[in-house]
């Protein structure tokens, strides 16, 4: 909660000081209408936070400026003896504008609002005066009252303790130290404190010391549920912390522990205050709607370290060596790959440095690639020196592109990086293995060029040699000089090199193809052909005459008209056939009957037969089978 | 029967028909850039600079085996494009130029001799293919014959058998059934070697094309060095196993390596 202050005006209550303003508030109102229109008044208040102040705790001051244009921002001073204390934390600028139409009429109206945040951190006990603070705009200038605030210790709590833990002895410049810091809290408190803040001088010293990295995870890769708010820079930051029971003195405490690493930057002798923490405790109680406890009145206790020095040693200059370019750690390691090993000279080759280490890998820098323990400058040269890297699971990769300037260069030579091991306080060198090299020269050399040599006849009955790296390693050296010399020379004189020049002799046809598979169908149909000859030649040929005749007498049977063809079709018919069922039997008998009644009848033999006998004679013939 | 006589008629007229008429087709095409690689092989030959000798033989190479690479290729084209790359002294071509032309024919002489003598052009070391056992010795027709040939044996057997199965079955001449045994058995051998002689098998030949060859002891550019030479083109080997990058290869005399996948090419494609 903010409590305000205003400059007051005491108001003499007398009669006719009265009556004379009265005129002179009378006089104005009748100047008004012809007065130009002036801006809106300014105003500027003060606020603070509400007390009680403590040291070390931060104090919430809140000026704001109304009435001002909106452009450009009002300027601000703070003044008093406090003003060193002060430090303004941010701007808000608020601008509301309105309109209103009355009457057809249109007005509008802007409001604006300027709220400049400070805090101010008690540096001890005592009485502050806080402001006046001036704010300008323009030829325009408002200034706040003042006001005064006590600000007292806050008392000291053994039931907690503050520890920060640094390693002793001599630190030096670029250096990891791992810091842990530990709160520690007794039974009786616990469960009752709030609005923790630790203070550590040394994290607040920026251009001295800087946090390079905070533990996270515990030893099993779990995140860690608990923190700390620690004050890192004057900004209170969260840090995750291992929470652990710890018995000391016959108390049981809950120890808030978190690790970090800081790097200190500049060399120097360095007396830190002892770190701090203050915190919340809640002396009053009430239950919220879920009957969960909530604090409404606490008070403020706090702990303390005790102080330390520390002194800060740069890297010798004496006795580093030539491969040194700032790291500080241990256990470096350098690798170094290549793209590519068979190159002709001039030819670009990138290689991949990596660096790891339990350093400051991740600052780290390579130095120069070119030096005598590095590569030779008569041997390459570097196109593309490695820039700033890429840093990823603890290990720092550089690129850079170098050319190979001669062919008798065999591999790319070990390339040294020297770090300071400040626990030894000595420098150590770590070299990168060598990369066999097969350079070839530019120049193109042809047939011609190539000198026959003996046939080694040590190489002649074991073929490619060597089982494994190692082995090739011892081998190398040997066999610099082999690929090349051991090759036959290029003659042609064993080889028939006559072509073949009949374009159509050159082309073979995909007609083979077909040929082939018109074998296959070929064979598949003359089995299918002598399968169907067999089976026709199985079938008994007087059935197969009787099924003709049949066939030839139902053709004669269709062409005749006469009632006695039709009858001797029938009859022969049914005498070659098989009439069937008792139905067709007597269908053919009465077709037969009336074909002789017809034709008996006088001057019948020739007489045709009507369509509907016909037709019934001709399902009759249909019906006739060749005997089974 | 005669409607089934002129049916058959018909399909073998129209089938050769189809067949003269698509190949003829495509015969135009390919004889047309045959004979530019026969100009470019001719043109080389007359060239007396080392320099362009080269590349004109590389032309005609590159010719030749663009040719066999789109066509019915023929062993005397590989032939023609391993002698054009055996003279631009692209060793590794030349050799897989021979061994695709043994492929297809594997009595042609000329490519038995030519890659007899590309293979004296390796450096002494270079494992070569071992000579043939007793197996091969007693099957040696299934060396000296071609995939395309014993397809072809294979086929003509299966039709003189049914031929005779066919006159014993329709014409009942029982005779024709003993004949018949032995084209069959002919169809069965050719049809067996051919199932023996698997893809697997065949694609798995490779031989080097990229002149100094590192054979690592992992498939990674980093490895280590297998052997203490790089490998040359024109070596021959059998692929293992193909990643991304690297292939596991064997040579000649069982010792194995990764080499990049660029540098070699697979004899049968």
């Amino acid at each position: 909660m903010l409590r305000s202050t205003r400059p007051r005006t005491r108001l003499l209550e007398r009669p006719a000081l009265m009556r004379a303003l009265a005129a002179f508030v009378m006089f104005v109102a009748l100047l008004a209408p012809f007065a130009a229109p002036d801006a809106e008044a300014q105003e500027v208040t003060l606020a603070l936070s509400q007390a009680p102040y403590y040291v070390d705790v931060p104090i919430e001051i809140e000026v704001t400026a109304e009435g001002f244009e909106e452009e450009p921002q009002p300027k601000i001073e703070a003044h008093g003896p406090a003003a060193r204390h002060l430090q303004l934390v941010g701007v808000t600028p608020n601008v509301s504008r309105s309109v209103r139409i009355v009457n057809g009429q249109i007005s509008q109206t802007s409001s604006v609002r300027f709220v400049y945040a400070y805090r101010m951190m008690p540096p001890g006990p005592g009485r502050y005066q806080i402001g006046p603070f001036r704010v300008t705009q323009g030829n325009t200038t408002k200034v706040t009252g003042l006001t005064n605030v006590a600000v007292e210790t806050v008392p000291l709590e053994s039931g907690q303790k503050i520890r920060v833990k640094i390693a002793s002895g001599d630190i030096f410049v670029g250096q990891r130290i791992p810091i842990e810091v530990q709160w520690w809290i007794s039974p009786e408190l616990r469960g009752t404190l709030f609005n923790q803040r630790i203070t550590v001088p040394m994290l607040d010293q920026v251009d001295s010391f800087s946090v390079d990295s905070v533990t996270e995870t515990d030893p099993q890769g779990r995140k860690l549920q608990s923190s700390l708010i620690i004050s890192v820079a004057g900004t209170p930051a969260e840090y995750p912390a291992t929470e652990q029971m710890r018995t000391e003195g016959g108390i049981e405490y809950v120890v808030r522990t978190t690790k970090m690493t800081v790097v200190p930057l500049k060399p120097g002798d360095y007396s830190l205050q002892a770190a701090t923490v203050t915190v919340d405790q809640a002396t009053r109680w009430r239950r919220d709607l879920f009957g969960s406890r909530v604090p409404t009145q606490a008070r403020k206790i706090r702990a303390m370290d005790r102080s330390r020095s520390l002194r800060v040693l740069d890297v010798p200059s004496v006795g580093r060596p030539s491969g040194f370019s700032g790291a500080i750690g241990t256990g470096f390691t350098i690798d170094v790959s290549a793209d590519r090993s068979v190159v002709q000279v001039g030819d670009p080759i990138t290689l991949t440095i990596a660096l790891r280490g339990d350093g400051s890998i991740e600052s780290a820098s390579l130095p120069n690639l070119i030096g005598p323990h590095a590569l030779r400058p008569r041997d390459f040269r570097v196109v593309r020196a490695p820039r700033a890297g890429r840093f990823a699971d603890g290990e720092k990769q550089f690129e850079a592109v170098i050319r190979v300037m001669s062919a008798d260069v065999k591999e790319v030579p070990p390339i040294e990086f020297a770090w300071f091991d400040p626990e030894a306080a000595e420098f150590h060198t770590h070299s990168s293995r060598p990369i066999a090299l097969s350079v070839r020269d530019a120049q193109v050399v042809g047939a011609g060029d190539v000198v026959r040599n003996a046939p080694d006849p040590a190489d002649t009955s074991q073929g490619v040699t060597g089982d494994d790296a190692a082995r090739d390693q011892q081998n190398r050296a040997a066999s610099d000089d082999t690929p090349s010399a051991r090759r036959p020379s290029f003659t042609l004189t064993g080889a028939d090199l006559a072509i073949e020049t009949d374009p159509d002799a050159l082309v073979g046809s995909s007609a083979n193809n077909v040929w082939q598979w018109g074998c296959y169908g070929a064979g598949v149909l003359l089995l299918v052909v002598a399968v169907f000859r067999r089976r026709r030649g199985e079938i008994d040929p007087k059935r197969t005459a009787v099924t003709k005749q049949l066939a030839a007498d139902r053709k004669a049977l269709a062409s005749s008209s006469s009632a006695g063809e039709i009858a001797d079709v029938l009859r022969r018919m049914a005498a070659s056939g098989e009439v069937g069922d008792a139905a067709t039997r007597s269908a053919l008998e009465s077709v037969l009957s009336e074909c002789d009644a017809l034709a008996y009848a006088p001057g019948g033999a020739a007489a045709t037969v009507n369509a509907q006998l016909k037709e019934r004679a001709s399902a009759v013939a249909e019906s006739i089978k060749e005997p089974a | 029967m005669k409607i089934l006589r002129r049916t058959l008629v018909c399909l073998a007229i129209g089938t050769f028909v189809a067949v003269n008429i698509g190949a003829s087709r495509a015969h135009a095409g390919e004889a047309e850039s045959l004979v530019t690689a026969i100009e470019a092989y001719s043109d080389a030959q007359s060239a007396t600079d080392r320099d362009a000798r080269n590349r004109a033989f590389t032309r005609a190479a590159v010719l030749f085996e663009g040719a066999a690479t789109d066509g019915h290729a023929t062993a005397d084209l590989w032939v023609n494009a391993g002698n054009a790359w055996l003279q631009s002294q692209s060793i590794g071509r030349a050799v897989l130029a021979y061994r695709r032309a043994l492929e297809l024919n594997p009595r042609h002489a000329r490519a038995d001799q030519n890659i007899a003598h590309a293979r004296s052009l390796l450096p002494s070391w270079v494992p070569r293919k071992g000579s043939s056992g007793v197996l091969d010795t007693f099957f040696f027709w299934h060396r000296t014959l071609s995939r395309n040939d014993r397809q072809a044996i294979a086929a003509l057997a299966f039709l003189l058998t049914c031929l005779a199965v066919a006159g014993a079955v329709g014409w009942r001449r029982s005779a024709l059934r003993g004949i018949a045994i032995v084209p069959l058995i002919v169809w069965i051998g050719a049809m067996g070697s051919l199932l023996v002689e698997s893809d697997t098998a065949r694609r798995s030949e490779a031989v080097i094309v990229v002149d100094e060859t590192i054979a690592r002891a992992s498939d990674s550019i980093n490895a280590a060095a297998r052997f203490n030479a790089a490998l040359p083109g024109g070596t021959e080997l059998v692929v293992l196993e193909e990643r991304v990058y690297f292939t596991h290869v064997r040579l000649a005399n069982e010792r194995d390596g990764w080499i990049p996948r660029s540098s070699y090419e697979l004899v049968t494609k």
